[in-house]
C-alpha cells in the first residue's frame, strides 16, 4: 500500500498531479490531505475504477494571481495574500475558508468615506507617488486634476 | 538611545487602573488597513518596503504628528522587545523590522504599525474593561486616515487584508485578562470553547503551559466578516461581561470552599517574595499574579495593592529587568528580579 505522501499517515487513495510551472509532480494524497491542499469540488476528478486501492486521479493547475504573481499552493503555506487582487485570483477557493470561521462570506457595514471624498483621496496619493517618483509631468497633471475636483464640489 | 525618553516604568494607561480591574487589565481596538493596489508587505522586498513607508509616511505623518516616529530596522532588537514587552508596538516588530515603522503616542496608550503585516495597523488601548473607549477613538484614527490614504475595499471582502481570514471589517477587538478563578475551578477548557463558538479567540499572552492560575490570557474577537462593528462591539461587550461575571462567581466560590489552600499559595508568595534570592521569569509571572489576586481578594493585607502587583508583572519581563537592574546572563538577571521583586513589598509588617 501507498501511503499518503503528504503525512504519511493515512493510505493514500488521491492520486494527484499539480502542474507547477509547467512541470508535472505526482503525487499521492488522503482524502483529508488531499481536501485540505484545496483538491475539493472545484476539482474534476476522473474516475478510475481499475487501479485498486486508488480512487482518484486529479489534476490541478496552480492558480496565479496576475498581480502579484503568487501561487495559490503558496498561499496555502502561508495563509498570506500577496496583495488586494489576489481576493478575486484566488475567489473561487476562499469560500470555503472563510465560512469555516465567519458567520457570512460577504461585507456588512461601513466602506471607506464618501465616493467623491474617495476620488480626491485616490488622486492624492496618485500625486504624491509621482512626486515621489519624480515624475513632474504626470503630478502636474494630478494636480490640475485635484484642483477641478475641488472646485466641482464646492 | 530611546531609554532616555521611555524610562522603564509602565505607562500610565497601563498602570492607573480602570474598570473591572480585577479582571481586566486593558482593552485595545485594532484596525488592519492596506492601500489600493499595493502589494502587501510580504510581496515587497527590502527597496521596495523601505521606498513604500517613505511615501506612506509623507502621507499619514501630518494626521499622526502628535505621535512619535520610529523607524524599526534602526531601532535595536531589545528596543523593539521593549516597546512589545509594554504593550506598545504590534509583536510583527520582532520578525520583521526592515521596513517597518511605529507610530506611538506620548502616552503609549495608542500606537500605528507600519509595513508589519499589512500596511497599516493600528491600536487605542484603555486600561479596565473601557472597550468602548477605545473602540470609539480608534474608529477616529481610521476616519482621518481615510483621508490621507486610499484603502483597499472591496463590497463583497470589506476591507482587504493580507491574511483573508481578517478582511471584512478588519476589526479586532482584544483583552487583556486575569482569570484564576476560571482556572482554578477547572473552567479554562469549558470557557475556551464556549468562546471558539462566539468567534472569540482565547491565549496565553505568553508562552507559558494553561494548567497553572498564574497566567493573563488574551482574548479577542476573530469575527470579521459579516458583522458590522457595533454588533461586533456589542457582542464583544457581552462576551466581556460573561468572563468577569464567571472570574467573579469563580473567586467566591474558591473561596468559600478553599479558602485555606488559596491563603496559603498566596501568603507562600509572599514568603518567596521576602526571602527568595533568585526568581526565574515564569517563577515572577506566576508569583505576581499570585499577588495579584491576594491583593484583589484582601488576602495580604497592604503588603502590596493590585496596581502594584501588576507591574510586578510587565517589570519581570526580561528588557524591562534589564532597563531596571542591569544587563547580565540568566543568573545575574533572576537574582536582580529577585531584588527588584522584594523592593515592592512595603516594609514594616
Ligand atoms: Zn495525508
Ligand atoms: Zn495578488
Amino acid at each position: 500500500m501507498e501511503y499518503c505522501s503528504k503525512c504519511q499517515k493515512r493510505p493514500g487513495e488521491v492520486k494527484c498531479v499539480i502542474v507547477v510551472k509547467g512541470e508535472r509532480i505526482k503525487c499521492c494524497l488522503c482524502h483529508e490531505c488531499a481536501r485540505s491542499a484545496g483538491f475539493s469540488e472545484q476539482i474534476k476528478f476522473n474516475r478510475k475504477p481499475k487501479s485498486p486501492g486508488i480512487r482518484f486521479i486529479a489534476e490541478k493547475r496552480d492558480v496565479f494571481c496576475p498581480n502579484c504573481k503568487l501561487g495559490f499552493s503558496q498561499f496555502l503555506q502561508t495563509g498570506l495574500f500577496g496583495c488586494p487582487s489576489c481576493y478575486n485570483a484566488f475567489e473561487k477557493f476562499i469560500g470555503d475558508i472563510l465560512k469555516g470561521i465567519h458567520s457570512a462570506t460577504y461585507h456588512k457595514g461601513r466602506g471607506p468615506g464618501k465616493e467623491g471624498l474617495q476620488d480626491l483621496t485616490h488622486l492624492k496619493w496618485k500625486l504624491s507617488e509621482a512626486v515621489f517618483a519624480e515624475d513632474f509631468e504626470r503630478a502636474a497633471q494630478l494636480r490640475d486634476e485635484i484642483f477641478r475636483l475641488k472646485k466641482d464640489s464646492n | 538611545m530611546i531609554e532616555s525618553i521611555y524610562p522603564p516604568k509602565l505607562p500610565e494607561w497601563l498602570s492607573s487602573g480602570g474598570e473591572d480591574f480585577e479582571v481586566v487589565l486593558a482593552s485595545e481596538a485594532v484596525y488592519v488597513r492596506n492601500i489600493d493596489g499595493k502589494a502587501f508587505p510580504n510581496r515587497l522586498n527590502e527597496m521596495e518596503l523601505k521606498d513604500f513607508r517613505r511615501s506612506l509616511v509623507g502621507n499619514i505623518e501630518n494626521t499622526l504628528r502628535a505621535f512619535k516616529l520610529w523607524e524599526t530596522d534602526i531601532l535595536r532588537s531589545e528596543d523593539r522587545r521593549f516597546f512589545v514587552e509594554r504593550f506598545s508596538a504590534p509583536v510583527e516588530i520582532l520578525e520583521r523590522p526592515i521596513g517597518a515603522a511605529l507610530f506611538l503616542s506620548e502616552d503609549e496608550s495608542k500606537w500605528l504599525g507600519l509595513n508589519t503585516s499589512d500596511h497599516l495597523q493600528f491600536r487605542v488601548a484603555k486600561g479596565g474593561s473601557d472597550i468602548e473607549t477605545a473602540y470609539r477613538n480608534a474608529r477616529i484614527i481610521e476616519e482621518s486616515l481615510e483621508n490621507e490614504v486610499p484603502f483597499a475595499y472591496s463590497s463583497r471582502y470589506g476591507f482587504l487584508t493580507s491574511r483573508p481570514t481578517e478582511c471584512g471589517t478588519a476589526l479586532v477587538l482584544r483583552f487583556y485578562v486575569h482569570i484564576p478563578g476560571v482556572i482554578f475551578t477547572d473552567g479554562f477548557i469549558n470557557l475556551r470553547d464556549k468562546l471558539l463558538k462566539s468567534g472569540t479567540v482565547l491565549r496565553p499572552l505568553n508562552d507559558e503551559s494553561l494548567s497553572s492560575e498564574g497566567h493573563i490570557f488574551i482574548v479577542h474577537t476573530a469575527h470579521t466578516l459579516g458583522i458590522d462593528e457595533e454588533e461586533l462591539l456589542g457582542s464583544a461587550q457581552e462576551m466581556l461581561d460573561e468572563i468577569i461575571q464567571m472570574e467573579y462567581e469563580a473567586r467566591a466560590d474558591i473561596m468559600s470552599k478553599a479558602r485555606s489552600q488559596i491563603e496559603n499559595k498566596i501568603m507562600r508568595g509572599i514568603g518567596i517574595l521576602t526571602h527568595a534570592r533568585i526568581i526565574a521569569k515564569r517563577e515572577g509571572y506566576a508569583l505576581a499574579n499570585a499577588l495579584r489576586l491576594g491583593a484583589a481578594e484582601s488576602i495580604i493585607g497592604d503588603a502590596i495593592d493590585i496596581l502594584s502587583a501588576t507591574e510586578l508583572y510587565f517589570v519581570g519581563q526580561p528588557v524591562h529587568l534589564a532597563r531596571l537592574t542591569g544587563e547580565g546572563d540568566e543568573l545575574t538577571a533572576d537574582t536582580n528580579r529577585a531584588e527588584l521583586f522584594r523592593s515592592y513589598l512595603k516594609q514594616g509588617d
